[in-house]
């Protein structure tokens, strides 16, 4: 059975950006289509002169490219997923270069992390360049770090890939997994508090995830955003911070303790 | 924008178990004037040394208390240069950069009562602190394999650098080079706040004009208050001169 996708956002400006009279660096862009979620996510570098605008630009793009890929439907099988988030990934930062082109910019004007998730039924595929992360939750309510933030270790904090000229080319990964029932994608304001670290090496998924999915449940839409711009947050980070939680109707109602 | 201004009087969700420990550490080294100056210098009815150690004791709680949260990764190293000498008065107040050595995190920074006397060897308290913070550095990353971000060091001063015989010296000459490779190459960031008696020229060649902040008055409440943002992870130069225009 192929399940319909509830997806909660939210997104809050860092204390940083806020005292500059700046607003949040980070966009993102959610569509589903029969069944099939798309989700990007983007943090505008803060060394950047226009990050937002290439984190907005990113995401829109995102869509726009692999929406066409989708067209014809979801692959159905490993390889063709494979094969969309391959070339997926590869015409994203083309098109992100001409555009940056076009806008008459310095590309690194516009220097943007992006995390670009697609899912239908049990599939995942993910393209990445930077530090977001995706975490997938199962019908028994088990978290895998799905797309891990990159290893920490001889890395000063804050400095990642970045686009439009990502060194590795961006992280591309595929996963079936049978029994997803929910999936989070985050920027890296909140990685240092919903990731748990073994020295500089991130390692699982922190325990609040369980209460974080559970929010897609309430009927308040602004809870996620309450939660990101509230003091508890705000006590452990000062960055720009943006969760997509979506929820998959074929095994939300299985997950245990949520109701 | 306050979260008020936003959600009026909704109440954010309940608390969330959140990870608080850190896979980070920065190194902020506070550097303070403890001279004889100090003793001798008067400001609301009492040496500057008896309001500096007032005004500590009213900012290491605030401290400890962001600690707890944005400041979780940060460890502080104290040193003082005048009374004693060149001395560490955080942590085991030995020069160790070993764990449980000079290094405290900031949750748990606390100071005894500051004395004043002597000369100014503000020269050797700097390169002290810079010797410190390198080697901290190489030391989380080599044993307990944790990210580091680049070292702050932030200087409280009435005077002019000396020997540890109270001459003047013109050693500061050589440590404005080092600092001043340290920060081409982006490695420190030196915030310098002056109160009447410091010599000028002297700090902005330490510091760099926009790490120099010259107070007009002994406010040494204000100087606090001022080292505490120049703590924070995303504030730079800029932001504390906004807070330091804005009469913060």
């Amino acid at each position: 059975m192929i399940g319909r996708w509830t997806v909660l956002a939210g997104s809050a400006t860092g204390g940083a950006h806020a005292r500059a009279a700046a607003g949040s660096q980070d966009a993102h862009a959610v569509r589903e289509t029969n069944g099939t979620l798309l989700v990007a996510v983007a943090d505008g570098a803060s060394s950047a002169a226009c990050g937002a605008v290439g984190a907005t630009l990113v995401v829109g793009l995102a869509v726009q490219v692999f929406a066409e890929l989708l067209r014809a439907g979801p692959p159905r099988h490993a390889h063709g997923w494979t094969t969309l988030i391959t070339t997926g990934g590869d015409r994203l930062i083309r098109r992100f270069d001409q555009a940056a082109a076009a806008l008459s910019r310095a590309k690194a004007d516009l220097a943007t992390t992006v995390t670009v998730v697609l899912a239908h039924g049990a599939w995942v595929a993910v393209f990445a360049v930077g530090d977001g992360f995706v975490v997938a939750r199962d019908r028994g309510g088990e978290l895998d770090l799905l797309l891990a933030p990159p290893d920490a270790t001889g890395r000063e904090p804050g400095r990642t890939e970045l686009l439009p000229s990502p060194r590795d080319g961006g992280r591309r990964l595929v996963a079936n997994l049978p029994g997803l029932s929910g999936l989070a994608i985050g920027t890296d304001g909140l990685e240092s508090m919903l990731i748990e670290y073994d020295r500089s090496r991130p390692v699982r998924a922190g325990a609040a995830f369980g209460r974080l999915f559970a929010l897609t449940g309430d009927d308040d839409p602004a809870a996620l955003d309450r939660l990101l711009a509230g003091r508890q947050v705000a006590g452990l980070t000062d960055d720009d911070r943006t969760l997509i939680l979506a929820v998959s109707s074929a095994g939300e109602s299985a997950v245990p303790g949520e109701s | 924008m306050q979260f008020e201004e936003i959600f009026g009087d909704d109440e954010e969700p309940d608390e969330f178990d959140f990870v608080i420990d850190t896979h980070r550490r920065r190194f902020v080294g506070l550097l303070i004037d403890t001279s004889r100056s100090m003793a001798l210098a008067q400001t609301g009815g009492m040496a500057a040394i008896d309001a500096l150690n007032l005004h500590l004791a009213e900012w290491l709680p605030k401290v400890r208390a962001e600690g707890r949260g944005q400041l979780r990764d940060v460890e502080f190293v104290v040193i003082t240069f005048g009374a004693g000498g060149v001395a560490v008065a955080s942590g085991n107040r030995k020069p160790s950069a070993r764990d449980d050595g000079a290094f405290v995190p900031a949750a748990r920074l606390t100071l005894g009562p500051l004395e004043a006397g002597g000369a100014t060897p503000m020269v050797e308290a700097v390169d002290l602190a810079l010797d410190l913070v390198e080697q901290r550095r190489r030391h989380v990353q080599e044993v307990h394999g944790q990210q580091c971000g680049g070292p702050r060091l932030i200087l409280i001063t009435d005077g002019e650098p000396t020997d540890f015989e109270g001459n003047p010296t013109d050693e500061w000459r050589r440590l404005a080079v080092r600092l001043q490779q340290s920060r081409e190459t982006g490695r420190l960031m030196l915030f310098a706040f002056g109160v009447p008696g410091v010599k000028d020229d002297v700090m902005r060649e330490l510091a760099g004009e926009e790490g120099y902040f010259r107070l007009q008055d002994l406010d040494l409440k204000r100087v606090l208050d001022l080292a505490l943002v120049a703590t924070a992870e995303h504030v730079g130069y800029r932001r504390v001169a906004d807070k330091f225009e804005d009469g913060f």
